[in-house]
């Protein structure tokens, strides 16, 4: 309960008045009752877990999307902290501030917000490309990424540039951020990575801005990860804007060299020292409280694994895991998603369809039908498990390789069966968690 | 075994909501469905933030700056959608309580700007100083003051002698 009284860091006695109105707030302040208002509690639940799983998206999937995996949530921090939820979904694409939106301030997690005037990034961005007209969104704001428009007579395209830092400035976290990802989220037609002369990680993908690839619009990009700890991070389109554009030329302009030289221009080191320190947390950034981290999921799920099946792809994050296999007869996609605290919604999961209750309380759904993100002939097969106080694991499979992609055989490597025996393994209880 | 976070955020969320909502409640000038969907935001926030909580020193206070926050960006973001008196304090008055009161002053602090009205719960219900307000605010101490001075003119104006009987009863 609040108190007015003697507060010993007020400014100035309050008197009368002041005194008068801080005992009528309190009393109009105590006659809202949260009594009968349990979903307060529940629905802030569901809704962290939703913005978690948002960030995630925007931080991996996004980057999945076009880059890397893992990253945790320093990206995602940051770009929360520049431009709100709302707009960190655009994270793989650019990061781009949102101009007059404090939301993210509201957010008020970790980092404190850049404050670099977005001309001097503009600056760098154009001083390291070759010649051509430029214009640049918000040029007085500050942040930590700028967004332009440029064209070279062959066609506007968009193009950004976003600084960071990496986790903590430990390789790990960053580390990511510069491997090539996997086809299995994402089809692109060339990424390399490797370290640079001087220990500095640089990868750069051609991929597309649309995972479905279902417009024509591209997105290159490179990232740049310094040896100590600092992202460069710059995209381009074959269109003025990331989404929503039609495309106006082939490609976008810049060879995957000319990126290059734009990331890793000199240009960059005072603006890189001008972001503010990262918190330090003792939670890896991006994981959500009692998750299970990607690499215990990998081993776990390898483990778990029948004799006979060859792991040709794998990679994972908090709480999620997936492995290429291939029994010989082609590819198939095991993914899983081992998740805490999810009793609140046990009833949406398994209020309809094909569920079983086994003795022990645990509830097992067993669904096989079409998949969901398309791929001629796709199939999947899943068991989704939850035990009597939330904790969920989920299991699914292709007849394919990768999402989005065409069937390589009838039926997913794992049946069934196989699926539930993974699922319902004691050892993701016993899975070390954060 | 050490309490998981997650233990940690619900044993807090379950401490700190009534609270949360009863400011959400004033701060929306008594309009308890948003006043509930602006607690229900901020404990979101604070459970997407609470792995990184263990630096931040008081949960229970950044919670409400968070709040205030909240209201302010949903306030920018749909300026028309606040429905004043909404509903009454669901509460039956006690003794010595004075609904008339309580309506005259969700009247009156509806009638204030917004950020008048951030001011005048962080000052007066949260007991915050005018640097804190400041800080929780992203505004400068004099903005605070001036904002307070308006605010508090304007309440006194609508309040008038009702609350000096009130307040010595």
């Amino acid at each position: 309960m609040p108190l007015n009284e003697g507060s010993p860091h007020d400014d100035a006695p309050r008197e009368g008045f002041e005194e008068e109105l801080g005992a009528v707030l309190r009393s109009t302040g105590e006659g809202f009752s949260v009594e009968g208002r349990r979903e307060l509690v529940s629905g802030g639940l569901t809704r962290g877990r939703r913005r978690l799983v948002r960030r995630r998206l925007a931080v991996t999937g996004g980057a999945l999307a076009l880059a890397a995996v893992g990253i945790g949530g320093v990206y995602g921090g940051s770009l929360l902290g520049t431009g709100g939820a709302s707009t960190s979904a655009g994270v793989a694409g650019s990061p781009k501030p949102a101009p007059g939106d404090k939301v993210g301030s509201a957010e008020g997690v970790g980092p404190a917000e850049a404050q670099i005037p977005v001309k001097d990034i503009a600056a760098v961005i154009q001083a390291n490309t070759p010649s051509g007209q430029w214009q640049f969104e918000n040029p007085e704001g500050k942040g930590q990424s700028a967004l332009g428009i440029y064209d070279d007579g062959g066609g506007k395209a968009a193009v950004s540039v976003g600084l960071y830092r990496s986790a903590g400035g430990d390789g790990e976290a960053g580390a990511g951020q510069v491997e090539c990802p996997s086809k299995v989220h994402v089809p692109f037609d060339k990424c390399t990575s490797g370290t640079l002369p001087g220990g500095d990680r640089l990868m750069v993908i051609q991929g597309y801005e649309y995972p479905d690839k279902r417009e024509d619009t591209k997105n290159w990009r490179a990232v740049l990860l310094t040896k100590d700890g600092f992202l460069v991070d710059a995209s381009e389109w074959n269109a003025p804007a990331q989404k929503g554009a039609e495309v106006t030329r082939e490609n976008p302009p810049f060879t995957a060299t000319q990126l290059k030289a734009l990331v890793t221009a000199d240009g960059w080191r005072p603006l890189l020292k001008q972001l503010p320190k990262l918190p330090k947390t003792d939670t890896p950034a991006g994981a959500m409280p009692g998750e299970t981290g990607g690499p215990e999921i990998q081993s776990t799920m390898r483990s778990l694994l029948p004799k006979g099946l060859r792991v040709t792809d794998r990679d994972g994050d908090y709480g999620y895991g997936f492995l290429v296999v291939d029994d010989g007869k082609g590819k198939s996609l095991f993914e899983i998603n081992v998740q805490p605290r999810m009793g609140d919604v046990a009833h949406q999961l398994y209020g309809s369809g094909d569920v079983t209750t086994l003795p022990d309380g645990r509830r097992v759904k067993v669904t096989q039908g079409t998949a969901e993100k398309g791929g001629s002939g796709v199939v999947s097969w899943t068991v989704d498990t939850m035990t009597a106080d939330g904790f969920r694991v989920v299991v699914s499979s292709l007849n394919a390789g990768g999402h989005r992609q065409d069937a390589t055989r009838a039926e997913p490597a794992l049946t069934i069966e196989q699926l539930k025996t993974i699922a319902l393994s004691p050892k993701w209880l016993k899975a070390p968690k954060n | 075994m050490r309490k998981s976070r997650a233990d940690e955020f619900l044993e807090f969320a379950s401490a700190r909501t009534g609270h949360l909502f009863r400011s959400a409640c004033l701060l929306t000038s008594g309009d308890t469905h948003l006043a509930e969907d602006l607690t229900q935001e901020t404990l979101g926030r604070m459970y997407a933030m609470w792995g990184r909580m263990a630096r931040i020193g008081n949960p229970a206070a950044y919670a409400q700056t968070v709040l205030v926050r909240t209201f302010l960006s949903h306030q920018r973001r749909r300026s028309a959608t606040e429905r004043p008196l909404g509903e009454l304090p669901d509460r039956a008055p006690e003794n010595g309580e004075d609904p008339a009161l309580r309506i005259a002053l969700l009247d009156a602090l509806a009638g204030l700007a917004p950020k008048d009205r951030a001011v005048v719960v962080l000052r007066y219900w949260e007991d915050r100083s005018i640097e804190e307000t400041a800080d929780a605010l992203h505004v400068s101490s004099a903005a605070v003051r001036t904002r307070s001075v308006r605010a508090l003119a304007k309440l006194r104006q609508r309040l008038g002698g009702s609350i000096a009987e009130f307040a010595t009863r």
